[in-house]
């Protein structure tokens, strides 16, 4: 982290105009990752993640409005449009729809090499089928032959992931690379994203609406409730003493294979909050046992720590 | 190896289905009331005994039906009631090259500008660019051909002295444009609304944002992903379009005065030319079956997750 930051958002506001008002998807959320850092992103369906991926890539659909200021180092102007599929690289959460359904697997990989580095087919079709080996495909060179239907969802996210990884990007996003994956395969897939950042010195932002998903790979996790950050802390730390109720609430309900088995798996109750919903006070609080008549009137600050731990809370757990 | 064997098995199974068609409609048109010799003034009895006899009116139903048949197999469409002295035969050998070229051309301009306005309307989706398509390809449907031709007419024959009004030389370029507008501009429409509304869908799909995801440039995206899939609405109407230009049409080729087999299959039924009217049912059903075919085989070239199974 000594040449700071590669990514930085800075109070991002995601908001889709419309005649009932507009809907707020993001709200003022300010993050960054380190270079060679893994980020990770948790958050129920809903909490405003993928919309968050969206922006950072520039990709959302012409209707969004956009506010706050997202700055990429490996950009020349600090946007990541510009640099998009080449230093900055975006994983899908559904690798059945991902891929073009006409084209073979070795004309959509060979592309990104074609447009990106000026190199001929043959040289970039040859460094796709190495970069299919590296991410574990049994028959690289028959894969590139492939349609994307001749191919299971695990190995379809594997093609997508080396794709994105053609041009050696410096941050990789990854919106619930696993949500679509049958359990082992999403075990696999973890793994080879692990191993990937420590041999390309890629920072990952990875996004799950799954807490051991991101447990096991990000060094620091920032958790999103309703379009915003409610808080955010080292991993280690944000499992062993949560600040934020949401936050308890969610590693309460993750089942544990370690510990007794129970006869009911804890659950939330309730629902978040929609988008177009306006609060007056903290948005977790029809939810939050802890709630104080604060709670109800007041939005809650965002409370920095010296430790780099952040939350947004009136009534947070004991340290 | 596959495809042939599909192709062939399907082919075989077109016989029964023209078979069907073939005897649904001799059958039809013989229960129509009336018979090809009616005029406005009666003929003497002994004069309609003598031409049914000669044209085997006068034997049952079903022989005439069975004797059709076997014709029909032998390649001849029998001796027109109407045009004396002509088999249908050679009535729609003259006529239908020309319908033909007419109509593949009208289809040909009508799927290339069509797609192309398509795309361009879809890519400026709510844009001035966008809502002129949808208005004028309205324009385009609504607007009959009897309307058209003579407009066209009226305009660039009459008053400018640009093209002729009517008339055919197969040589000549200058005697098509008029008809072949007229004959394009539905087809062009409905292709560039397909096109269009196609067009948007697969924009918002998936694959497309993973292409715009690796910062590829929009031509890339539109003509390498997007085209093809978008392009199967206008494959699947492809087979009635190119079915019914190609056969002709009543109105351009009557106002144009063009020697083509469109006013057949009216005039025929009107006038109880019963085998005219069976002819031209064949051809029109003929077509619309092969084009079928094409157009299954065309569809799975565009996408490669269907298979032809015979």
């Amino acid at each position: 982290m000594s040449d700071g930051p590669i990514l930085a958002v800075e109070r991002l506001r995601v908001a889709y105009p419309g005649r009932g008002g507009s809907i707020e998807a993001v709200r003022d959320v300010s993050l960054s990752v380190g270079a060679g850092e893994c980020v990770g992103i948790v958050g129920e369906s809903g909490s405003g993640k993928t919309q968050l991926c969206l922006a950072l890539m520039g990709l959302l659909p012409p209707g969004a409005r956009i506010e706050g200021a997202v700055r990429f180092a490996g950009a020349p102007d600090g946007a990541p449009r510009a640099v998009r599929g080449e230093r900055i690289a975006m994983v899908f959460q559904d690798p059945q729809t991902a891929l073009t359904p006409h084209l073979r697997i070795g004309s959509q990989m060979a592309e990104v090499l074609v447009h990106h580095r000026r190199v001929p087919g043959s040289q970039a079709r040859e460094a796709a089928r190495s970069m299919l080996a590296r991410v574990g495909i049994p028959d690289p060179a028959g894969c590139l032959r492939r349609y994307p239907h001749e191919l299971s969802g695990g190995m379809r996210q594997r093609v997508l992931i080396a794709m994105c990884l053609l041009c050696a990007p410096q941050l990789l996003i990854a919106d619930e690379p696993t949500t679509a994956l049958d359990v082992t395969v999403q075990a696999q897939v973890l793994e080879l994203l692990a191993r990937l950042r420590r041999e390309q010195r890629m920072a990952i932002l990875l996004v799950s609406h799954d807490l051991a998903v991101v447990a096991g790979l990000a060094a620091r996790i920032v958790v999103m409730y309703a379009g915003r950050v409610v808080e955010e802390a080292p991993a280690d730390a944000l499992f062993r003493s949560p600040r934020h109720p949401y936050t308890a609430a969610l590693i309460a309900c993750a089942p544990n294979a370690d510990g007794p088995i129970p006869a009911r798996m804890a659950t939330l109750p309730g629902q978040p909050p929609g988008a177009a919903e306006r609060f007056a006070g903290c948005p977790f609080v029809a939810r939050c046992d802890r709630s104080s008549d604060r709670c109800r009137h007041e939005p809650p600050a965002m409370v920095t720590l010296d430790d780099g731990r952040r939350f947004a809370c009136h009534e947070p757990l004991p340290a | 190896m596959p495809m042939i064997r599909y192709l062939l098995v399907r082919l075989l199974g077109a016989l029964p289905t023209l078979l069907a068609i073939v005897t649904i409609s001799f059958f039809l048109i013989r229960f129509a009331p009336g018979g090809p010799f009616d005029q406005a003034r009666a003929l003497p009895a002994d004069v309609v005994a003598n031409l049914n006899a000669a044209y085997g009116l006068d034997r049952p139903l079903w022989d005439q039906y069975t004797t059709y048949l076997r014709d029909l197999a032998h390649g001849d469409f029998g001796p027109s009631f109407r045009y004396k002295d002509f088999s249908v035969t050679e009535l729609i050998r003259e006529g239908f090259p020309v319908s033909a070229t007419l109509g593949a051309i009208a289809i040909a301009i009508a799927l290339v500008a069509g797609v192309g306005v398509g795309v361009v309307a879809a890519l400026h989706r709510g844009r001035w660019i966008d809502h002129a398509t949808i208005g004028l390809s309205v324009v385009a449907i609504a607007v009959p051909s009897f309307v058209l031709l003579p407009a066209l007419g009226l305009l660039f024959g009459i008053e400018l002295h640009w093209l002729p009004v009517a008339g055919w030389d197969p040589t000549s370029v200058r005697d098509y444009v008029l008809p072949v507008t007229t004959l394009c501009l539905p087809p062009l429409a409905y292709i560039a609304r397909l096109t269009r509304a196609s067009m948007i869908e697969v924009m918002r799909s998936a694959y497309v944002r993973t292409a715009f995801a690796k910062g590829l440039p929009l031509r890339t995206i539109v003509l390498k992903h997007a085209l093809r899939p978008a392009l199967i609405p206008v494959a699947s109407y492809l087979a009635p379009a190119v079915a019914m230009t190609m056969t002709g049409s009543l109105v351009v080729e009557t106002i144009a005065g063009l020697p083509g087999i469109g006013r057949y299959l009216v005039q025929g039924a009107l006038n109880r030319d019963y085998t005219l009217v069976l002819g031209m049912v064949i051809v029109y059903s003929t077509l619309l079956i092969a084009m079928g075919l094409v157009v299954d085989v065309l569809i799975a070239a565009l996408d490669p997750r269907i298979r032809l199974e015979a």
